[in-house]
């Protein structure tokens, strides 16, 4: 699986606040939701891919595939955006054949299609931004900050560590099985799927008894208390934050 | 006919989205962002309340949930063979559904969902609430509700899990679409138009996909019974226990 984690963890925005780039993220992807115009979503797609290329050190090729993900549901999901029932005759530029309510693309509904998706890819390059930067141990020490309750930290805490352990063994289970030519077929695949996944399952719930038993053992009350780093505060950045608000804000309320 | 004309151009055209049904960061409206997330939060609070008495009472409770849900991330990248040839991805959603009860699954399905978004760029933040509705909500407890029926009418275990797994899928497809007609309603024919032209570009993909997880949640089901038969019943009853 290529998950976001290893750039956050070895990228060169790890040592920044996270507070700070949490504020960042949340703060564009608000504005860029509410004012919901096209010079907003442009503005905020160009800011944060010149801080993910620029300062967070991300690859041109990752960027690449970056900019083409949101796609694979963008593409759908705007197209069923910009199709609709036309009132009359004449009004689209554009008319599907074989329907008998007239079915096509008019200028308004592909405005919105439009709207939605730089609407959308503004948003997810937020969201690439805080999963590029920062590691989930960070998110949770902002999560606790933020008097998330104890419990649910805690879980995403395990979950997270989790992950990785049954998507290695996961991993492992596919090459030994795909070696053994189990994915020859459309039922084999099935068949080795099947295995799989069942095989992990019990794999999984043995290692969260081994994980109990552990922790038992270590007079365990429900609770992981963890040494607090603690992050120097920029007041570059948070000077950075603040003048991409306003000048966000300002693009929104003039366009 | 000409339905069936126009849904196999687009079916050529755009191939399977390679993720189940999220609804992407960005997409729905402010105000509908907001509106989800109001409405589940009542759910994952009765949820993580269920949870949160099952931690009191079994210590290594929390363990086997982080487990799980960690078990439903990693199966929700499994590449799954489909009928349609391109490759997509299991959900998870009747599986989950079946083993831990729906209660749990709301808790369960939102850190996945969190997971997703902050790992993955599947889902979003802003979508987190839609996103719980629909695979933590509507899913899950259709799922459930189609596995209790099916064994209540009689139908033998193996037919109840292909039940829920395809309820389940198709479920929290259709609540998807439902949640994306309300936020896109057509100028004429309004909301009804709008689900019939979500559901139809989407139902494509999602139907063949449907069938193939129920297939696969009825193997893996089998498989987990011949093996650990004792374990999987506990669960079974436990997940009862938290509905």
């Amino acid at each position: 699986m290529n998950l976001f984690d290893r750039y956050a963890n070895t990228g060169a925005l790890k040592a920044v606040h996270p507070g700070e780039k949490v504020c960042f993220a949340a703060a564009c992807l608000l504005l860029a939701l509410f004012f919901s115009s096209n010079h907003v979503s442009v503005a905020v797609f160009l800011i944060m891919s010149a801080v993910l290329l620029g300062r967070a050190g991300v690859p041109f090729r990752l960027y690449g595939k970056l900019v083409l993900m949101p796609f694979f549901f963008l593409i759908p999901g705007c197209l069923a955006v910009a199709l609709v029932t036309l009132p009359a005759a004449g009004t689209a530029f554009f008319v599907l054949p074989f329907f008998s309510p007239a079915v096509g693309i008019t200028a308004q509904s592909l405005a919105l299609a439009v709207t939605i998706l730089l609407r959308s890819l503004a948003a997810v390059f937020c969201l690439y931004f805080l999963a590029l930067t920062t590691p989930f141990n960070d998110l949770a020490w902002v999560m606790r900050k933020a008097r998330t309750p104890e419990a649910v930290v805690e879980l995403a805490a395990l979950t997270y560590r989790f992950i990785f352990v049954l998507a290695d063994t996961g991993a492992r289970i596919y090459t030994a099985q795909a070696s053994r030519l189990g994915f020859t077929s459309a039922g084999n695949a099935f068949k080795s799927l099947g295995g799989l996944a069942a095989g992990l399952y019990l794999w999984a719930y043995h290692r969260s008894r081994l994980l109990t038993f552990a922790l038992e053992a270590r007079c365990y009350h429900g609770r992981f208390p963890v040494l607090d780093n603690g992050f120097a505060p920029s007041a570059g950045n948070r000077l950075a934050i603040a003048g991409t608000v306003v000048l966000l804000t300002v693009m929104g309320l003039v366009f | 006919m000409k339905k069936c004309a126009f849904l196999l151009t687009v079916f050529f055209v755009f191939p399977a989205p390679a993720h189940a049904m999220h609804i992407m960061e960005g997409f729905l409206p402010v105000g509908w962002s907001v509106f989800w997330t109001l409405a589940a939060a009542p759910f994952v609070w009765l949820g993580f309340g269920a949870v949160s008495r099952l931690f009191a009472e079994k210590p290594g409770y929390k363990m086997l949930l982080a487990v799980c849900g960690a078990y439903i991330f990693v199966l929700s990248a499994l590449k799954m063979p489909s009928v349609t040839g391109s490759s997509s991805h299991p959900t998870g959603v009747g599986l989950g559904a079946v083993l831990f009860g729906p209660a749990v699954m709301v808790v369960l399905s939102g850190i996945v969902l969190l997971f997703q978004a902050i790992l993955l760029a599947h889902g979003g933040i802003s979508t987190l609430g839609a996103n719980v509705i629909s695979m933590g909500v509507a899913g899950p407890l259709l799922a459930y509700g189609a596995y209790r029926l099916g064994v209540r009418a009689g139908l033998s275990r193996t037919m109840a899990v292909f039940a829920a797994a395809f309820t389940g899928s198709l479920a929290t497809y259709i609540a998807t679409s439902l949640q994306l007609a309300l936020a896109f309603p057509m100028e004429t024919g309004g909301i009804a138009a709008s689900f019939a032209r979500f559901a139809g570009i989407f139902a494509l993909t999602q139907a063949p996909l449907a069938v193939c997880e129920g297939i696969l949640t009825v193997i893996i089901f089998n498989v987990l019974l011949n093996y650990n038969r004792e374990e999987v019943q506990l669960l079974l009853r436990t997940g009862k226990e938290a509905a």
